[in-house]
């Protein structure tokens, strides 16, 4: 029973409650660096790295912090763990770092860990919201990896840096520019909002 | 008007908070001292790496780093190699932030070579600026390269398709490159 | 480069929102109504040029000279954290009158990503403090014209009718992504 409940946690943030396709939260990131698979993924594990870190020691020290500065210190917390990733990506994966720029250090502001932070992991247990945090991040880095993989498909003709048909045709670069960022998501939320109503159609029959 | 136990509260809520910060700016640093000397000597290895892509006659550089004020200022390091000519590194701005590269230049003022660093152009458009068919386009060229979009003529290299702010920004670096590179062979060795 | 090729590129060519992809949430968030882009607008470029200033004297003070550059993100969100409650007080308690308009976009600013992202450019580019603070204001005067041309697109599309799967956000989103294909065409600018 436990353990049903425990997937139900990490399922939550991967399917039901999608922090991007869904809660519409981390728009930034989502746009900025799904250029390509790489980044994407690279962005994500970035990103449910410090959720889960964070969403751990929050959690363990949510009776130590006052109430009245709980933002601040959960602010402190998170640029900490940031910090602690963006040296760990400049020293061991260099190249990545690179590609990901600024939006490392900009994890901070990504409002899906603030608001794991304190819509969960100041209200749960450690463990459960350790896998809070580990559904949130892999929900996010899934829908970074679509967003990514779609653009650098018909952006660039390519996944994963591996050719698939540029050298025939030539990619329409603009889906993977910023003009195509918004639009991309724009038709995949549509996509998903037509899925799920054909599913709750069929349902009520 | 403030109660004793709000004063006393107050206080301890600041000194909550001073200690997370604390703590974390003590995990920090210790992190760093472990990450920063890996993140230099990466940084420094690329560097030579390039340094001798760029200019392969060299044997070895010389360890002083020859910029001067009067050069461009996206020139950050000026590496005089023993009758091979110059390593110029140059930081150009391009679409995605600074392109960091660098630029072989020999005593007659002909490109060698340019090897890009490090860049943060979009990724399957600028980011092509790092193969070999772009870049290897600016040996032989002289002051003055431009960038075309329809077929390069004379001193010209081709523009990467659907990213001429990059292609223009590496060129640009060259140029500086360059220049740098004929002040200190014109200023006499 | 000269200050004039970064105010324009701050405004138009690099703006924010639609070339940078910074300040995406409040962009999409705050945007349904004309009136409120106005108000988050002129909260954000308050903040923005404010923090910009302060972040630069922190780092070019403090950090740098202890060799404490590790510490800017951690250091920045804190400034930026105090600021806008700074920011709030004092507003309430001198210009009523702009609380009413700003108020509730205040506390809403410490989590846009504008704002840190400008002071981290700052620092990337290696702007001076004249060069950090007009690249503040000019940034969130792009961010501002985004979200207030954007605003009024979107006021225009809630009156017509959209297909059932792009109702909200994806017609938000596609015609977000066709302004900026028009902010691509001032690149002639910076060539």
């Amino acid at each position: 029973m436990a353990e049903h409940k425990n997937i139900k946690v990490v399922l939550n943030g991967l399917i039901t409650e999608n922090p991007t396709f869904v809660q519409l939260l981390g728009m930034c990131p989502t746009l900025a660096v799904t250029t390509s698979l790489q980044n994407g993924l690279g962005m994500g594990l970035s990103a449910t790295a410090v959720l889960i870190a964070s969403n751990f020691l929050i959690s363990l020290l949510r009776k130590v912090i006052p109430e009245k500065v709980r933002i601040a210190a959960f602010v402190v917390i998170i640029a900490a763990f940031v910090t602690l990733i963006e040296m760990a990506l400049k020293a061991f994966v260099p190249d990545l770092a690179d590609q990901l720029g600024i939006f490392i250090p900009l994890i901070v502001v990504n409002c899906i860990i603030l608001a794991r932070a304190e819509a969960f992991a100041s209200k749960n247990s450690i463990g459960k919201s350790a896998l809070d945090g580990l559904g949130m991040g892999l929900g996010f880095t899934c829908a970074l990896c679509i967003i990514s993989a779609v653009r650098e498909f018909f952006g660039a003709g390519t996944i994963w840096n591996i050719p698939i048909y540029g050298t025939v045709l030539t990619p329409p670069a603009i889906i993977a520019m910023p003009p195509g960022g918004f639009i991309v998501l724009g038709l995949l939320i549509a996509l998903i909002n037509y899925i799920v109503a054909k599913r709750k159609a069929g349902a009520d029959k | 008007m403030l109660h004793k136990s709000d004063s006393k509260e107050i206080i301890k809520v600041g000194l909550i908070l001073f200690a997370i910060t604390a703590i974390a700016a003590l995990v920090l640093a210790l992190m760093n001292s472990v990450t920063a000397p890996i993140i230099q000597a990466n940084e420094e290895e690329k560097q030579q790496l390039a340094m001798q892509k760029v200019l392969p006659e060299a044997t070895s550089f010389d360890a002083e780093n020859l910029r001067t004020d009067s050069m461009d200022a996206i020139v950050t390091a000026v590496y005089k190699a023993e009758n091979a000519g110059y390593a110029v590194m140059v930081s150009p701005n391009g679409y995605g932030g600074a392109i960091s590269m660098a630029v072989g230049v020999d005593r007659t003022g002909t490109v060698t070579g340019v090897d890009i660093i490090s860049q943060s152009e979009t990724a399957g458009l600028g980011s092509n600026c790092t193969k070999d068919e772009f870049k290897n386009q600016f040996i032989g060229k002289t002051a003055g390269v431009g960038v075309s979009k329809s077929g390069a003529k004379e001193n010209e290299i081709d523009a990467i398709s659907s990213a001429t702010i990059t292609s223009k920004a590496v060129a640009t670096g060259v140029n500086a490159a360059i220049d740098a590179a004929e002040q200190l062979e014109k200023g006499g060795n | 480069m000269t200050i004039i090729s970064i105010l324009i590129a701050a405004l138009f060519t690099e703006n924010f929102v639609m070339v940078k992809f910074l300040g995406i949430c409040p962009f999409l968030g705050v945007s349904k109504k004309t009136e409120t882009a106005v108000g988050m607008g002129m909260a954000v470029t308050f903040v923005m040029a404010l923090s910009s200033m302060i972040t630069y004297l922190v780092n070019h003070y403090l950090l740098e000279p202890f060799q404490l550059e590790y510490l800017q993100t951690i250091v920045f969100i804190l400034i930026i954290a105090g600021l806008v409650q700074f920011v709030e007080l004092f507003v309430k308690k001198s210009m009523p009158a702009l609380y009413n308009a700003l108020g509730i976009y205040l506390p809403l600013i410490t989590t846009n990503c504008a704002v840190l992202g400008v002071t981290l450019l700052n620092v990337q580019y290696g702007y001076n403090f004249l060069y950090s603070l007009l690249y503040g204001t000019f940034s969130a005067l792009g961010f501002s014209l985004a979200i207030i041309l954007f605003s009024g697109v979107r006021e225009y599309i809630s009156e017509q009718s959209v297909p059932e799967p792009f109702r909200g956000f994806p017609i938000a989103l596609i015609s977000a992504g066709l302004m900026a294909i028009a902010f691509m065409g001032f690149s002639g600018f910076s060539i």
